[in-house]
């Protein structure tokens, strides 16, 4: 309560330095779904601005996770939009992408009344992400890390008392888990994108962060011979071999699979910070969220602290009428106490670097504090190659990983599918 | 000639709306197969048919159009099957014939979605009423079979869909059961005729106009398939249930990727229609009988 109210005095120190904008009228289309507890902050958010700002009023339209799609398709209606949101790697290969959207490098430059600028305000890593060919066309105010998330109570009574930093110890700790009548690992058979994570990481983890794109680039195909690709595969595949990972497990739909650890049926899942929010009305009272960073395997060349993120950022779409106002209120969102609201509320990460998360999230905090690199997901590829990303990468992966097909299989088929997108473009 | 005329004139606004909303845009969308197009700005390249070459040598539309395939043959087969087997028992003179109607028809009106997510309990490998049901019965080894496992996915879902689709289908035969004049029937029980022999010598024939509309309306359902598929999908939707319509959707408007490739999406757009309109063609040709009159 203390928090909220020095959070409300210092927004209205903050607010009482915005620009005067004279009867202006933002249009917002929105990534969320007006229930969302992310979308009643931002409601928040935007009365206490057109409060600061009388002349500011907002026209929102919440459109949800299709948002950049639907306003793709206005503005080739001739609609004017002047700030939207959707996630940073759609937004960068999407609309920023294709070079429709304001450049938002000024306002990186903006100070704000109590010291620090916007640029500076912002985790370093999470902007880096944001930046396409040397220009900022969005800004990240929100995101997740994909971690492997745990009940700590189950993990310590298994006899686990250190979180594994290795592959091998990973392994330890969860053959201990399952040996304490617990089942080790859930997974979602038909999410390819939470699957996908764990072959994301291995690579990242054996081969560095960006052999994963030079792969996709060999348009020859023969990158995927490479042994990092063999050893990542096997790794993943010894967590079901090893009955750590339940064989039930291929046929659970989302959300099977996380609730099993809701129903303290499972320990572990590797998936987005976004867990603990979805499960809160399944977990019993006192459940304890942890987090613990992707492990490094021995002998890798990547880095242990390295995070993969999924991040939500504003941008203003070419042709908005009101986008100096709409920037305005984007160095607002981003301010110290307009992010504490939506870390404590929408119980989100913030890319406000000053700014403490929610309990059940923090150590994900602590993962992006201590990163060396923030990931963007696919490390790349769904920026760069959207539909090899998705159509090839994702549904091969997640063959593989359910048993469907072969390692060998895997490497070959996408030895000849790289060859064969790179022949048909 | 003024009555000719007349008729012209009435027609013609439905005509203008016909061509404005349908011939126009069809159009319009070979027109853009014919591009490189992300749908951001009015930049686009033209391709000529390099979209339906890509197409061509690209792996998942030959998945989706297989799936698509399967879908409307195998689906096809067992939804008709189905309602033609319901026909037969329900205009068998049973009991509560409008009720059992009802009961088919129900999952017409109810949500898509909450459809999926009743069939994704139905099948849940640990807690689902199938597998409950078959271990109940005695039957443990098929109640341990995970029906959504990428093995089983896209037949589980074609499963349900057929569950889905029999209940429209048997409504439309069941209309035109509805219009036999009762005394052909009359005759037949008079000669001792089995209700097979009723079926197939009175019904069939005199429903033919019937199936043949209900045939066209399931190869446009088929072809187009999107919904149950994409809801079945839940977050993302498994490559195994991919149909034209899914892919169409993903390469045009992205699902959780920015893929964005109008130009190529339109191309799969025409060539469902040209699949669609084929198979119509075809039916229409090998169903063409005299016309009965009673």
């Amino acid at each position: 309560m203390i928090h909220k109210t020095l959070s409300g005095l210092t927004l209205a120190a903050s607010l009482t330095a915005c620009t005067a904008f004279a009867d202006t009228e933002i249009t917002y289309w929105s990534f969320w779904n007006e229930p969302e507890p992310q979308a009643q902050v931002l409601k928040t958010l935007m009365d206490e601005y057109t409060a600061a700002n009388p002349d500011v009023t907002f026209n929102v339209v919440w459109n949800g996770r299709q948002n950049q799609t639907t306003v793709r398709n206005a503005l080739a209606g001739g609609a004017v939009i002047d700030l939207m949101d959707a996630d940073m790697d759609g937004l960068n290969g999407g609309l920023v992408g294709q070079g429709a959207a304001v450049a938002l490098d000024g306002l990186l430059m903006s100070a704000y009344p109590d010291g620090g600028t916007v640029g500076e305000a912002i985790y370093p890593a999470l902007l880096a992400n944001a930046e396409l060919d040397g220009s900022v066309g969005q800004l990240p105010y929100a995101f997740y890390t994909y971690q492997i998330f745990y009940n700590a109570a189950q993990l310590r009574e298994a006899g686990v008392t250190e979180i594994p930093s290795t592959w091998t110890g990973y392994v330890d700790a969860m053959k201990a888990v399952q040996a304490s009548g617990v089942n080790a690992i859930a997974v979602e058979s038909d999410i390819a994108f939470y699957n996908i994570n764990w072959f994301n990481y291995l690579l990242a983890r054996i081969a560095g962060p960006d052999f994963l794109l030079q792969a996709a680039e060999d348009q020859t195909g023969e990158a995927w011979r490479d042994p990092a690709v063999r050893q990542a595969l096997e790794l993943e595949i010894a967590l079901w071999d090893d009955g750590l990972i339940p064989e039930e497990s291929r046929g659970y739909q989302w959300p099977a699979g996380q609730q099993t650890l809701a129903f303290g049926e499972t320990a572990t899942e590797l998936v987005g910070s976004w867990l603990p929010i979805e499960l809160a009305d399944q977990v019993e009272a006192g459940f304890e969220w942890g987090a613990m960073n992707f492990p490094m395997v021995e002998g890798g060349a990547g880095d242990v602290n390295d995070t993969i993120i999924y991040a939500v950022s504003f941008a203003i779409p070419d042709g908005a009428e009101n986008a100096e106002a709409a920037q305005d209120f984007i160095k607002f969102a981003l301010g110290q106490s307009a992010q504490a609201r939506m870390a404590d509320d929408a119980l989100i990460g913030v890319a406000n670097a000053s700014v403490e998360w929610a309990d059940v999230i923090a150590d994900s905090r602590e993962a992006v504090a201590n990163a060396t690199s923030l990931l963007s997901e696919n490390l790349g590829l769904k920026v760069a190659y959207a539909d090899y990303s998705g159509n090839i990468y994702e549904a091969m992966h997640n063959k593989v990983f359910l048993g469907q097909i072969s390692i060998d299989e895997f490497i070959d088929g996408m030895v000849d599918q790289t060859k064969g997108y790179w022949d048909n473009r | 000639m003024i009555g000719q005329r007349l008729i012209g004139l009435f027609l013609t606004p439905a005509l203008a709306i016909y061509l404005c909303l349908f011939l126009i845009p069809t159009g319009c969308t070979f027109y853009f197969s014919l591009f490189e197009w992300s749908g951001f700005g009015s930049d686009a390249r033209f391709v000529g048919f390099g979209n339906y070459r890509r197409l061509w040598n690209d792996p998942t539309f030959w998945l989706s159009f297989r799936n698509t395939s399967a879908l409307l043959f195998a689906g096809g087969f067992f939804v008709f099957l189905l309602a033609f087997l319901y026909t037969i028992l329900i205009n068998s003179g049973i009991w509560g014939k409008k009720l059992f109607r009802l009961i088919f028809f129900l999952p017409n009106v109810v949500s898509v979605v909450a459809l999926s997510a009743m069939w994704a309990y139905i099948y849940n490998p640990r807690h689902g009423l199938l597998n409950s049901t078959l271990k109940s019965v005695g039957l443990d080894e098929l109640g341990r079979t995970l029906w959504t496992s990428p093995d089983n996915i896209f037949w589980a879902m074609l499963a349900a869909l057929v569950w889905v689709f029999t209940g429209f289908f048997l409504i439309l035969l069941l209309a035109g059961v509805d219009k036999i004049p009762l005394d052909m029937y009359e005759a037949a029980d008079l000669e001792g005729a089995s209700h097979w022999h009723k079926f197939w010598y009175i019904t069939v024939p005199m429903i033919w106009d019937v199936m043949t509309i209900s045939f066209v309306i399931w190869i446009i359902n088929a072809v187009k398939m999107f919904e149950f598929p994409f809801a079945f999908g839940f977050l993302q939707v498994p490559q195994q249930l991919y149909t034209l319509g899914i892919y169409l959707y993903i390469m045009g408007f992205g699902q959780r990727d920015p893929i964005y490739q109008l130009g190529y999406a339109t191309a799969i757009g025409v060539v469902m229609l040209i699949v669609a309109f084929s198979l119509i063609l075809l039916v229409r040709r090998l169903m063409r009988r005299d016309r009965l009159e009673f």
